[in-house]
């Protein structure tokens, strides 16, 4: 009895509030979770006029496709090397730009610096593919220009299996990282300046500060970053490798993205794409979930 | 904040898409063996209409016509006021045959078109009565397609039927059964490669342009080696070529050399449907895996490590490739003859001497010649549901009696000059006007757009022909030499009319393309892609593509061509090759 009347108060009390939930719940209802019932043609030989209802069931027949296919190994290596590295130094720049910036004391060129290092994002890679060709051209290009001077041989960068990795990983990392770094910026803007009061009274210098204060600080944001960041773990970048690659970097820079587009684009399978989709999400929430479980055993936090 | 962002953007779309898929579902169970019935050739003999009459014809009352399109922004396309739906022709139509044009739906992208077929066709919801036959073998199999035998028979004028006769392959993509199910667009089939040199480094260098594949390499040494451009620097190379998409794409394209050492066509590395030509037994070869790519490939890698091509022509498209000609690092390349206009002109820009010159394209040490020619850019197919074919062929002809000229039974005389006086040609001083309206001494007011620009009626005019003009293969050739020679000749039709219009250097290469025609290559295989296709098309494709450019870069010996074929073979290309000669097997059945 007196449950019930405290749940009732409670929602007296709360129904506006949750009122205002609704449409957002609604909406994710609607269009994140009935869509992944979709998903099923990933288990069917689907046929747009046949409609996903009446399409055969072919069981894993697709996922056996994906393993089967002889550069499948190869792809998928690609794609967990170049998301891997893009990545941990996604996460690690930024975080030490954002440190290097916030040492900064004029703030007219910090304001600066920050809004030119995040001009890049707003770059299509449909340009900047054209513009990193030029950039790093063997003949003439900016880049093979200045290694010249140091004596250096040019490198073919984007036609390089030796180099065609690094280059897609590091272009990626300079277009991104001063996007990226504001998020560091604003947690760093919000540590107590009395901290750091109270330690230069200490007796510790800058880097010390840094070491005790201001990493400890941020380390909370830099691990929702981080573990934010695995679930695109099968995510190597469409836009960038499709607007770099070529047939000479196949082996080291085909990923499961590129790879699909060019099946789908020959015979608009459907089906497969959809199967190499619910793959690829299945394989990015299993890491979520097992780095969440580390980070809360290890670093006792946790996001949700 | 930009992931959440970004995710529900995909999500939007992605959901949009199922949602539509959701609601089909349940709508076209009924619909589900339509597929399986397949229309049957009609045996009694259907009897041509009275042409004479027919030209004449007015529906009454009005026919409407839906169509859907792909439409670029175009500054040019209409005048102040009028709109694809609305325009000057929309409204001849409407008087003058009673023919309506309504629009499904216009989209900016191909892709987007597709992607709204698709749902149209996953929702069994009504497809535009005519349109653009993107995956036609879909469409075909889901039983959508109005067969087109008796219709063609019927109404299409004795001109039309006689280059239909003359070109049966291309219909063969749209054809299931010996039933035709689309109308194929031809083009003018004029964009065969020319070799464009620099003029001025040739008579710098005291040279002569090559005629065998023996003298262009002498010609690429020359220009790699010998400073043609006089600056002092080692700054230029030979060939510049894009070979990231194929040995054959729309500019800079290398298939001019691969066609002087293969009988067959250049490959492109995009779809393992093309290009396949029959060998002299009458099998289907598909030349990236012939012997005689060998050579080609033992040429080419000799060349790029040599020096003499663009050393980063493994990673450029077309586009890119284009670059080092225009900046003036290069002297050769082969290309379309519209080049001469756009990109080449550019290269004055910053060599004020530079001067680009179309010579014919180099014979192989077997005499060979060949270049990778496309004589269809698509086919129109129709709604199974469309009422009146009669309507479209009316239009249609009328559309290419202007190319049949004036003893065409369809050939309309009020179209004599143009289609319609300040639009796509003023009336001035007893002259007719087609360009150059400022320089012509037209007044302003007079000019049928406020810029002084030449009108590009395609949406006007040929809404109902996917935005293409109807055009029959090769018919403006002879304009070619007949208007280098004499600017103000007279153009026999509307083929020789475009030809009018093109600059002097575009004219000049365009004759140096004609007296080369028989080098001219068409794909033989228009099948739909079989089952063997789809699913290992892009394995083999990457594999192409990797020992092409992999034996060119010196990465591999040219003899791992050998390794590659045999890969090809063994990784579902017997296969590809059996069916698609299954194919061209019952093609000729017929």
């Amino acid at each position: 009895m007196r449950e019930t009347s405290k749940f009732a108060s409670y929602c007296k009390r709360t129904w506006p509030l949750h009122l205002l939930l609704l449409p957002a719940f609604l909406i994710t209802l609607i269009y994140q979770y009935i869509p992944m019932l979709g998903a099923v043609i990933a288990f069917k030989d689907y046929k747009p006029w046949v409609g996903i209802l009446d399409s055969p069931w072919i069981g894993l027949e697709h996922f056996k496709y994906l393993f089967t296919f002889p550069d499948s190994k190869q792809v998928i290596q690609n794609t967990l090397i170049i998301a891997f590295f893009k990545q941990i130094l996604g996460v690690l720049v930024p975080v030490l730009f954002a440190l290097l910036l916030n040492e900064v004391a004029k703030t007219a060129f910090k304001k600066t610096i920050q809004t030119l290092v995040y001009m890049p994002h707003f770059l299509s890679w449909v340009i900047l593919g054209g513009i990193f060709v030029d950039v790093l051209a063997v003949q003439g290009g900016i880049v093979n220009r200045l290694l010249g001077l140091f004596g250096a041989e040019p490198i073919f960068f984007l036609g390089s299996n030796d180099w065609f990795r690094a280059t897609v990983v590091l272009t990626d990392v300079w277009k991104e990282f001063g996007f990226a770094a504001i998020v560091f910026l604003s947690a760093l803007a919000a540590v107590n300046p009395n901290l750091y009061e109270a330690a230069e009274m200490d007796g510790a210098n800058r880097w010390r500060q840094t070491i005790y204060i201001t990493i400890p600080a941020i380390m909370p944001i830099v691990v929702v970053v981080a573990t934010l960041a695995l679930g695109r773990i099968m995510n190597a970048g469409f836009d960038q490798i499709f607007n770099l690659y070529n047939p000479l970097v196949y082996e080291t820079g085909d990923i499961i993205d590129t790879f699909v587009y060019r099946i789908g684009l020959e015979g608009g399978q459907f089906s497969f794409g959809t199967a190499v989709g619910l793959f690829k999400s299945a394989i990015g929430f299993v890491l979520i979930i097992t780095c969440y479980r580390i980070l809360y055993k290890v670093a006792d936090y946790r996001i949700f | 904040m930009k992931p959440k962002k970004r995710r529900l953007l995909g999500s939007t779309a992605f959901i949009l898409a199922f949602t539509a898929c959701m609601a089909a579902c349940s709508s076209d169970k009924e619909n589900t063996d339509a597929s399986n019935e397949t229309p049957k050739p009609t045996t009694e003999a259907v009897k041509a209409v009275d042409h004479a009459q027919q030209a004449k014809i007015k529906f009454d009352p009005p026919v409407t016509i839906t169509t859907a399109l792909v439409q670029e922004q175009l500054d040019n396309a209409f005048k102040t006021g009028e709109t694809i739906e609305d325009n000057v022709f929309t409204r001849w139509m409407k008087d003058n045959m009673g023919i309506q044009v309504k629009f499904d739906f216009i989209v900016g992208k191909q892709t987007d078109f597709d992607t709204k077929l698709r749902l149209l066709l996953a929702s069994d919801e009504k497809l535009p009565d005519v349109f653009t036959g993107s995956f036609a073998a879909d469409l075909i199999d889901a039983g959508k397609l109005l067969p087109l035998n008796d219709a063609i028979e019927q109404y299409a004028s004795p001109n039309l039927k006689q280059l239909f006769a003359q070109y049966p392959q291309a219909f063969e993509s749209v054809t299931r059964d010996g039933i035709i199910y689309g109308i194929p667009r031809f083009l003018s089939a004029d964009e065969g490669g020319v070799m464009w040199i620099r003029e001025d480094w040739l008579k710098r260098l005291n040279l002569t342009a090559p005629t065998t594949i023996v003298e262009f390499e002498k010609l690429l040494e020359a220009f790699t080696n010998q400073d043609p451009d006089g600056n002092g620097k080692p700054d230029t190379f030979g060939l510049a070529v894009s070979l990231k998409d194929g040995m054959y794409t729309w500019m800079a394209s290398a298939d001019p050399i691969f066609g002087a050492f293969s009988d067959y066509m250049a490959p492109e590395f995009r779809s393992i449907t093309q290009f396949w030509n029959p060998d002299a037994n009458g099998k289907l070869v598909y030349g990236a895996v012939d012997p005689s790519a060998k050579p080609f490939l033992e040429t080419m890698a000799r060349w790029k490590n040599s020096g003499y091509i663009d050393p980063e022509a493994g990673v450029k498209d077309a586009m890119k490739a284009v670059e080092p000609a225009v900046q003036g690092n290069a002297g050769v390349l082969f290309g379309p003859n519209w080049m001469g206009q756009w990109p080449l002109e550019d290269t004055a820009k910053s060599n004020p001497d530079a001067v680009w010159k179309a010579y014919p394209i180099p014979a192989g040490p077997e005499g060979k010649i060949g270049r990778v020619v496309n004589l269809t850019g698509g086919s129109l197919v129709f709604s199974k549901d469309f009422k009146h074919i009669d309507a479209w062929f009316a239009y249609l002809n009328k559309m290419y009696a202007r190319q049949f000229g004036n003893t065409d039974p369809y050939y309309d005389p009020t179209f004599e000059a143009g289609f319609f006086e300040g639009y796509d040609y003023v009336n001035h001083n007893g002259k007719t006007i087609k360009n150059g309206f400022k320089e012509s001494g037209v007044p302003q007011d007079k000019w049928p757009l406020a810029s002084g620009k030449t009108m590009d009626m395609k949406y006007a005019l040929y809404a109902l022909h996917g935005a293409f003009a109807p055009t029959v293969p090769y018919l403006g050739d002879p304009g070619y030499k007949k208007f280098a020679d004499d600017p103000n000749a007279l153009a026999a039709n509307s083929a020789e009319e475009r030809v009018k219009s093109l600059t002097k250097s575009q004219l000049e290469a365009g004759n140096v393309r004609q007296t080369q025609s028989s080098a001219d290559k068409f794909n033989s295989f228009q099948g739909a892609p079989s089952e063997t296709m789809q699913s290992k098309g892009a394995l083999l494709n990457k594999l192409e593509s990797e020992a092409y450019l992999k034996i060119i870069y010196g990465e591999k010996p040219v003899d791992y061509f050998d390794e590659f074929v045999k890969e090809w073979r063994a990784s579902g290309g017997d296969q590809v090759i059996s069916d698609a000669n299954a194919w061209y097997e019952s093609t000729k059945k017929k």
